[in-house]
C-alpha cells in the first residue's frame, strides 16, 4: 500500500495469472458479501451468497477487462510492458481492498456495522494508488495520463458496484 | 493546478455541511485551494530537514516538486469523492478524503526518496504526515458536525 511501485517492478514477473486474479476476485467477493449482509440487515436483500458470487465473478471479469482498455490505450506511449504484466498489476493493486474486504467482514460478523461502504469501498479506493504505479510503468511513467486512467478506472469499479448493489 | 482543483472540489463539497447557501459552495472551493497549499507546508518543511544530499543537489524548489508530483495521488481521491456524492448521493467525503490525503502524502515522501533521499525515511515521514493530516480533517468534521447538532 505505501510503495506500490517496488512491489510491481521486483515481484510481479514471478506471480502466475492466476494467483494475481484471485486477488480481486476475494476482493470484489467480500466487498459483495458485505453489500449482502447491509442490505439483509435492512431487509432489502435478494440473497447474500448470490450478491458474493456476483462479486467474485466481477472481480475476475472486470480487473481483466480495465487493464486491457488501459493496455490499449497506452501502446501508443510504451510498449515495453505485455498485456500479461498489465493483467497482474492491476489485479494485485486490490490487495488493500482484500485486506479491507476482510477487517470489514469481521467487524460486520461480530460487530453488527455496515461495512460494505466503511471498509468496502474505502478498500477498493486503496486500489487507486497501485494502479497509478501500475500505469506509470506501462506508460514510460507519463503522470498525468496514468492520473487520468487511474481516475476512470477507479471511477468505473465503484459504479459497476453501486449499479449491482443497487447503492 | 490538477492538484489545487482537487482540493477546491473537496472544499466545496465540505462547504454544505457548514452552510446551506448555495454560495457557500464557491467559499468552500477558495478555502480548499488555500487549504492545499498550506496542508501541504508542514510535509514539505519536514522532507526539506530530513533530506540533506537531496536540499544540496536540488534545492527547497526540487522538495517542493516533489511533493507536489506525489501529492498528485490526491486527485483521483477527489474526483471519486465528487463521483460519489453528486452522482451516487452517498455520504461519502470523508473516507475519500482520508484515503487520499494519506495516499498523496506517502507518494510525496517517496518521491522526494527518487531524488536521492533515504526510502524508508521519507515514506515514514509521508505516511505520518498523511496520518495527520487525516487526523485533522476527521477532527474538522466531528466538529463541524457537533456544531450543527447543538447550534
Amino acid at each position: 500500500m505505501a510503495d506500490p511501485r517496488t512491489v510491481l517492478t521486483n515481484y510481479i514477473d514471478d506471480l502466475a495469472w492466476p494467483a494475481a486474479l484471485a486477488v480481486p476476485a476475494l476482493a470484489f467477493g467480500l466487498l459483495f458479501l458485505q453489500s449482502g449482509l447491509d442490505l439483509d440487515r435492512s431487509g432489502a436483500s435478494d440473497g447474500i451468497a448470490g450478491l458474493a458470487l456476483l462479486g467474485v465473478l466481477l472481480g475476475v471479469v472486470v480487473v481483466p477487462v480495465t487493464a486491457l482498455v488501459a493496455w490499449i490505450l497506452v501502446l501508443p506511449f510504451d510498449r515495453s510492458r505485455s498485456l500479461g504484466w498489465a493483467v497482474r498489476a492491476f489485479a494485485l493493486a486490490y490487495s488493500p481492498a482484500l485486506i479491507y474486504g476482510l477487517c470489514g467482514l469481521i467487524a460486520n460478523i461480530v460487530l453488527g456495522w455496515n461495512t460494505a461502504v466503511a471498509f468496502g469501498v474505502t478498500g477498493v479506493l486503496w486500489a487507486i494508488s497501485p494502479l497509478f504505479a501500475a500505469l506509470r510503468e506501462m506508460s514510460g511513467d507519463r503522470r498525468r495520463l496514468s492520473l487520468v486512467l487511474a481516475t476512470v478506472v477507479g471511477a468505473a469499479v465503484l459504479a459497476v458496484w453501486a449499479v449491482a448493489v443497487g447503492a | 493546478m490538477l492538484r489545487m482543483l482537487a482540493f477546491a472540489a473537496v472544499g466545496a463539497l465540505m462547504a454544505p455541511r457548514f452552510a446551506e447557501e448555495p454560495e457557500a459552495m464557491v467559499f468552500g472551493a477558495v478555502i480548499g485551494a488555500i487549504a492545499g497549499v498550506v496542508l501541504l507546508a508542514p510535509l514539505r518543511w519536514l522532507l526539506w530537514l530530513v533530506n540533506a544530499k537531496v536540499r544540496k543537489e536540488h534545492g527547497y524548489s526540487g522538495i517542493r516538486k516533489a511533493v507536489g508530483a506525489g501529492f498528485a495521488t490526491f486527485v483521483p481521491f477527489a474526483f471519486l469523492a465528487v463521483v460519489a456524492e453528486i452522482g451516487f448521493g452517498w455520504d461519502a467525503l470523508t473516507p475519500f478524503a482520508m484515503a487520499g490525503l494519506m495516499a498523496g502524502a506517502g507518494a510525496a515522501g517517496l518521491e522526494v526518496a527518487r531524488l536521492g533521499g533515504h526510502r524508508i525515511l521519507n515514506l515514514v515521514i509521508g505516511v505520518a504526515c498523511g496520518f495527520g493530516l487525516s487526523i485533522v480533517w476527521t477532527m474538522v468534521m466531528v466538529m463541524v458536525q457537533e456544531a450543527h447538532a447543538f447550534g
